[in-house]
């Protein structure tokens, strides 16, 4: 079973993003911001990572940066942001993909599949 | 001496009617002679050069080509054989701008190469006068030259040399100066400078050309007027000038703040505009959830169905506080914030927020107060202070820990409602930013997601005569302390009637 890694630092969104995504066959961990994340990883492994970009503590550039120095087989990433610059700030960190918020379940479910599709 | 020698062939015609008076003439060696039209200095020169040759004097004139030109035919038609007279070396023309060139190059005059090349000049023509005690009457603009240039250091240097060679040679030097080398108000000390290098002055023709004493006396009490009334206008001016610099510079600063201020409008929109975005992400997705279930035809599973409605409430909830908060906001832009204070016992008040936010965290929230504290605040407004305070210390310690809410009365008779956390804290460099109605968008993103609320909160509380300080706590996290003075204490208003 596929895993994917929801940063978020809004629950509710949280608690959504991986009803959907569990409903779609995969295993989902959570975590509020980038801090949190970069402890997930070290037990759950993702295969697939979507990404808030304005967190408490530790926001999505500092956790991308930190992620990538870490490890050398990296998950795709996703960034899921308001900003109206969503495609900006994906192309800033190297995303493999961005969706802007709010976004719809189809859309989510397809970029998701995508990147995991160009990253086997 | 005789006619034929001094005046040619030519009969003498008589020199133009007499003036009723004759004007004020220089008898000096070395005198400076001011015109305001080419008439006047030819007029003059006319009579100098003229006087000069009759008296069998010898005249080098120094002029430009135009004046030379004018006053050839002037001598001429007075009688006076100039070519003649050239050719005994009596009547001496020569160009101005190239017997400046050829002892003051690049502007700079050379002491050595003017009394070289005028004292020759000087002592052949004295050879060629006839007379007795024969003498060289000399004009020269040279000097109006380098003036024109602006170069008044140097024409003050030549007159200097003028001076000399009244000392060395039998000499008159007349100078000429148009007024209009000296238009400007600065332009007066280099004047006075040059009348004091001269033995000699005579002003302009509208002064000389007075018939007489009476008349000039009248015609200097009109200058002295306009000097004083042109000084006062100049000064008018200037103050005119200082006030309207200064209004400029008020209007550029006034316009400058007002982009800002539109900028920081612009930014301020955009800020709220993704804050509303959050709830409104998870609203749509609960939403899609639930729409996929339905149309999949299977039912909605009741744990499910309550998760969604769960999150609607707490969402719209969410969104109904931010808009509060951007209205909030704008009212106090627009200085409008209504504050309605009553008596209310402020113990009672922060327990019920506390109260409310245990429910929703895993946090420890611990309350201490005594058992009440009767002050005049607004309650709904106080009740979005606590809210504020106790929504940011849950929310930038993720990771849980007590929440420390203390409220007691001050020494001075003050309130103070302290909210401690253990979080993350707030570098103190930060520490005034954080309350910027605007920090969100340009502070430091670890700290980001702090919204309106201490901007809304700080208003609140100033409304209120207090004041919202951070403090450092003894471990990590951060403290945020109301303080409200004792007027705000029950005790201290008049009762309502």
């Amino acid at each position: 079973m596929p895993r994917v890694l929801v940063i978020d630092d809004d629950a509710s969104i949280r608690r959504a993003v991986g009803i959907v995504l569990s409903d779609e066959g995969f295993q989902v961990d959570e975590a509020p911001n980038g801090r949190a994340a970069l402890e997930a990883i070290e037990r759950c492994h993702p295969d697939v990572i979507l990404l808030d970009m304005k967190m408490p503590i530790m926001d999505g550039w500092e956790f991308v940066r930190r992620y990538r120095a870490r490890y050398d087989r990296r998950a795709p990433i996703v960034v899921v942001t308001a900003a109206p610059d969503a495609a900006i700030r994906s192309a800033e960190v190297g995303a493999d993909g961005y969706l802007s918020k709010p976004f719809d379940l189809d859309a989510l479910i397809a970029r998701v599949a995508a990147v995991m599709r160009h990253d086997p | 001496m005789t006619s034929s020698l001094c005046l040619g062939e030519r009969p003498v015609t008589p020199a133009r009617s007499r003036r009723l008076a004759e004007p004020p003439r220089s008898s000096h060696d070395h005198t400076v002679q001011f015109y305001e039209t080419d008439a006047a200095l030819l007029g003059e020169l006319e009579r100098f050069v003229g006087a000069a040759l009759a008296a069998g004097d010898a005249a080098v004139v120094i002029a430009t080509e135009t004046h030379r030109t004018a006053l050839a035919e002037r001598l001429h038609a007075r009688g006076f054989d100039i070519a003649h007279l050239r050719t005994l070396g009596r009547y001496v023309p020569l160009d101005a701008a190239a017997t400046l060139a050829a002892f003051a190059p690049a502007g700079r005059p050379d002491a050595e190469r003017f009394f070289n090349l005028i004292g020759d000049i000087l002592a052949r023509a004295t050879a060629a006068a006839v007379g007795m005690q024969p003498r060289v009457a000399v004009f020269g603009e040279l000097v109006a030259l380098l003036c024109a240039r602006g170069n008044y250091e140097a024409a003050i240097e030549v007159e200097e040399f003028g001076n000399d060679l009244t000392r060395a040679h039998r000499v008159s030097i007349l100078c000429g100066y148009p007024l209009d080398c000296f238009a400007s108000a600065a332009d007066g000390e280099p004047m006075r400078r040059i009348c004091e290098a001269h033995s000699g002055v005579v002003p302009g023709e509208s002064y000389t050309a007075l018939p007489d004493d009476d008349r000039r006396l009248r015609t200097i009490a009109l200058l002295q007027q306009k000097a004083r009334a042109l000084e006062a206008e100049v000064e008018a001016r200037k103050r005119a000038q200082r006030s309207l610099q200064l209004q400029e510079d008020a209007l550029r600063e006034r316009n400058r703040e007002l982009r800002e201020a539109l900028a920081a409008r612009d930014e301020f929109l955009s800020v709220a505009a993704h804050e509303l975005k959050t709830p409104i992400t998870s609203l749509r997705t609960f939403a899609q959830l639930l729409l996929r279930d339905a149309r999949r035809g299977q039912g909605i599973a009741p744990e499910r169905l309550e998760r969604a409605l769960t999150a609607i409430e707490e969402q719209t909830g969410k969104l109904d506080q931010l808009l509060a908060r951007l209205l909030d906001t704008t009212q106090i832009e627009a200085g409008r914030l209504r504050i309605e204070r009553v008596p209310t016992d402020l113990v009672s008040l922060v327990r019920a927020v506390v109260d409310r936010q245990t429910v929703s965290t895993e946090h420890r929230l611990v309350f201490e107060a005594p058992a009440y504290l009767d002050v005049v605040v607004d309650p709904v407004r106080f009740e979005q202070v606590v809210t504020n305070l106790l929504d940011n210390a849950v929310k930038f310690s993720p990771e849980g820990g007590t929440v420390m809410v203390e409220l007691g009365r001050e020494e001075g008779g003050g309130v103070r409602l302290a909210v401690t956390d253990h979080g993350v804290g707030i570098p103190p460099d930060q520490r005034d930013a954080v309350f910027d109605r605007l920090y969100q968008a340009h502070g430091d993103r670890h700290l980001s997601g702090m919204g309106l609320g201490l901007y809304v909160t700080r208003e609140i509380v100033g409304s209120h005569g207090g004041e919202v300080r951070i403090e450092e706590p003894e471990h990590p996290g951060s403290r945020f302390a109301v303080v409200l003075p004792s007027s705000a204490s029950a005790s201290a208003v008049e009762p309502f009637g």
